[in-house]
């Protein structure tokens, strides 16, 4: 009998390669009756039948001759089960067992010999045993095959044993495969080997390389990697191969491919080794807890410990356990989302402690876990934004004080304000006697720095509350040549004070739009006021046409222009070109900055074209809503 | 004859420069300094025109409106209102409370003396 090794039952590599040794025996032993592979084949499916049941740990096959027939035998043990298996369910196992190996043109002998007593104390398991006849050769015939073949057999099976080992490294399963060799063959004490290897070289003790040498490639993903050799000590006669066997010759042939496979393996199984590496290395980097999870949202790995537990103890619990009640819910439609969409999502929790007023907030990335286009499970990557939470907090209420700050400021600077103004006017207006013209002069100033100052109220209050989002906008459909026109009017007697001509192009042709007429009047008034400031001769245009969807509104002017350096400085805040000139000219360095938001706010887009000395123009395009075709 | 207009209005300041600018206009002007006088005030004096301000330190101008609307004596005197407020909470509890005008302030002057004197002559 030979031992075909026990194979642990895990998982269908296993089945896999019973089936290669089964299938290499066969063909080495030459059988007629049946095929090899078709042997192989059928074999494995007994097997993984067995191994279906589930009552299985480990299967021994055995390749020999038993009451005068040739064939596999096979020895399944079953694991220690419990007494919840009734014997009518395992005869109906075994029963079926029977038939479906029948039905394949094999038999099952003693289906369960040692079934256990009838009281049925299923603590110590069972052993099932089967046979699969290969041939019906006659005894004399099949001894005589039988121990010929043998040792050559013993050889490669026992190569193989030691090449499905996970464990070891190659090199030491080369070195100790190598002294397998020479017995396989016909004169085992004049006969040495080598396996040569990715240079290195694994040899028998008695290793010398003579003339009289055998030997075949070991090759991997088509190319040859290695070899390995067998030297006869000394000359035997034989007529095939110089002293070797016809055998001998198949029989290195299939220990090279053995070989190629095992190698091919165990690069896989590096290369795995190093990718988990990798994984481990980037899992205890990152500061996130990274947790998988399978469908029934158990815990199947977590990339490191957590407080209060390890990694063993968090690993098999429900991902329920370690988070608060009131979350359960959400997590539960997260999940289900997840899985059903398989999209990722993001879920933010705030956790408080018992027994901490700290408030810990993550930010949890949940995404699915696919096997051959299914999901089966989840990944969660927990972010820690406490910190991050704390710090928008603080913004946020940064934000709300100054915003508060500035309306109070402002509105109390109004009134005080209000009283100047007037007290100015009335004196100016000769309401309280008569003033010289020094007297005017001085009171003109006045009169111009408080209307400036009054702006700049304006203008704060009016950017705060732009920046707090507290502008409503009224949107209508408007002709935008009406609105321009508007402008014109009330402006045009400033640019006239100056000499400057003032003029618009109006375009008809441009369909109304939807604005809110206040503030588009509020930009332009900035931006023909901002014109007439800085020109101090020539002409200022305001002019619209339509283009594509949107419809672009320039206003030009003839004056200084602005250099290139200060053209993104333009639309910011507080940012107030040549301040000097700036201040002269009564600025409030908001102006732009509340046109960019009032445009923007319409989904609009506002910029400035220049070369100084040469004038300036600044563009605004507003986009025409897209109408339903009636 | 001369029209009456009651000022109610905290600050003094501007009372001040709002009193010349209004006798200069023609107009006889009162004052009411806070809202808690200002009823009986307006019951007493009987002016052709209130000018209030809204948000006054001592009482809550819309409160001050509201009870000049339920006084027979007062109820159909127009009211402008001045304030520093333009919530839409205010505005709306104005105008439902019949305000002729509302100026946000600082009011322009000439328009709040333009709308006086259309007030006026309504009435």
């Amino acid at each position: 009998m030979i031992g075909l090794g026990e194979i642990p039952v895990k998982q269908d590599t296993s089945i896999v390669e019973s089936r290669n040794k089964i299938r290499l025996l066969a063909e080495d032993l030459n059988f007629d009756s049946i095929s090899s592979t078709r042997l192989a084949t059928i074999t494995s499916e007994l097997i993984r039948k067995m191994i279906k049941t589930g009552y299985y740990s480990t299967i021994n096959v055995e390749l020999g001759l038993k009451n005068n027939v040739f064939g596999l035998f096979l020895r399944f043990t079953s694991k220690q089960i419990s007494s919840a298996v009734s014997i009518k369910t395992l005869e109906s196992i075994f029963d079926s067992v029977k038939t479906s190996q029948t039905e394949q043109g094999l038999e099952c002998v003693e289906a369960f010999k040692s079934l256990p007593d009838p009281n049925f104390e299923l603590t110590q398991g069972f052993v099932t045993e089967g046979r699969e006849i290969i041939g019906r050769l006659t005894r004399d015939e099949l001894h005589q095959n039988v121990t010929k073949r043998a040792k050559e057999l013993n050889c490669l099976n026992e190569a193989l044993i030691l090449m499905a080992e996970v464990d070891p490294s190659l090199e030491e399963v080369f070195l100790r495969v190598v002294n397998l060799i020479p017995p396989g063959w016909q004169y085992p004490d004049i006969a040495c080997a080598r396996i040569i290897y990715d240079g290195g070289r694994f040899e028998t003790d008695n290793f010398t390389e003579t003339a009289w040498k055998q030997s075949a490639d070991i090759i991997t993903a088509g190319e040859k990697v290695g070899s390995v050799e067998v030297y006869y000590l000394e000359e035997k006669p034989q007529d095939y191969e110089g002293p070797f066997l016809k055998e001998e010759r198949d029989l290195i042939d299939a220990l090279a491919r053995e070989m190629g496979k095992f190698v091919e393996r165990k690069q896989a199984e590096d290369l795995l080794r190093e990718s988990q590496e990798k994984m481990r290395s980037i899992f205890q980097t990152v500061p996130d807890i990274i947790l998988n999870l399978d469908c029934e949202s158990i815990i199947t790995f977590i990339n490191r410990a957590v407080p209060g537990s390890t990694v063993e103890e968090v690993i098999g619990t429900s991902i329920y356990n370690h988070i608060p009640p009131e979350y359960h819910q959400v997590y539960r439609n997260t999940l289900e989302e997840v899985m059903a969409k398989g999209e990722i999502t993001e879920l933010e929790t705030s956790i408080t402690p018992a027994g901490s007023d700290v408030t810990m907030w993550n930010l949890n990335r949940i995404g699915p876990v696919t096997k051959d286009g299914q999901i089966i499970g989840v990944t969660i990557a927990s972010t820690d934004i406490t910190e991050r939470k704390r710090l928008e907090e603080e913004l946020k209420s940064d934000t709300e004080m100054k915003s508060k700050f500035t309306s109070m400021v402002s509105h109390e600077l109004r009134s005080p304000l209000g009283v100047i103004k007037e007290g100015i006017n009335i004196v100016l207006e000769g309401l309280a006697g008569d003033i010289n013209n020094e007297q005017k002069d001085l009171l003109d100033t006045a009169k111009r720095n408080t209307d400036r100052l009054g702006r700049l109220i304006n203008n704060v209050l009016d950017f705060q509350k732009m920046e707090s989002g507290k502008m409503g906008f009224d949107i209508l459909e408007n002709d935008i040549n009406e609105v321009v026109l508007e402008v014109n009017k009330a402006m045009s007697l400033s640019a006239k004070e100056k000499g400057l001509d003032l003029a618009v192009d109006v375009d008809n042709s441009i369909p109304k739009i939807g604005l809110d007429r206040d503030k588009i009047i509020q930009v332009l008034t900035n931006l023909v006021s901002n014109a007439i400031k800085y020109t101090e001769k020539g002409n200022i245009t305001i002019s619209m046409k339509q283009e594509d969807n949107t419809v672009h509104v320039i206003v030009r002017d003839t004056g200084t222009g602005i250099k290139a350096e200060d053209m993104q400085k333009l639309f910011q805040a507080f940012e107030r070109l040549d301040s000097g000139i700036g201040r002269k000219k009564g600025g409030t360095g908001l102006g732009l900055a509340i046109s960019k938001e009032i445009i923007l706010a319409h989904k609009g887009k506002i910029w400035a074209e220049s070369e100084a000395g040469k004038g300036s123009s600044f563009h605004f395009i507003l986009p025409i809503k897209e109408r339903r075709s009636a | 004859m001369t029209k009456t207009i009651l000022i109610i209005d905290d600050d003094e300041d501007w009372v001040q420069m709002l009193s010349m600018r209004l006798q200069h206009e023609g107009y006889q002007v009162e004052v009411a300094f806070d809202a808690i006088n200002a009823v009986s005030q307006t019951i007493k004096l009987k002016p052709d025109l209130v000018l209030l301000d809204i948000r006054m330190p001592s009482g809550d101008g819309i409160g001050v409106l509201d009870n000049l609307r339920r006084n027979v004596d007062t109820f159909n005197i127009p009211v402008i209102a001045l304030t520093a407020l333009s919530d839409k909470q205010t505005v709306e509890a104005m105008v439902e409370l019949g305000v002729s005008e509302y100026f946000v302030k600082p009011a322009d002057r000439s328009k709040l003396l333009e709308k006086i004197e259309e007030v006026l002559i309504k009435k």
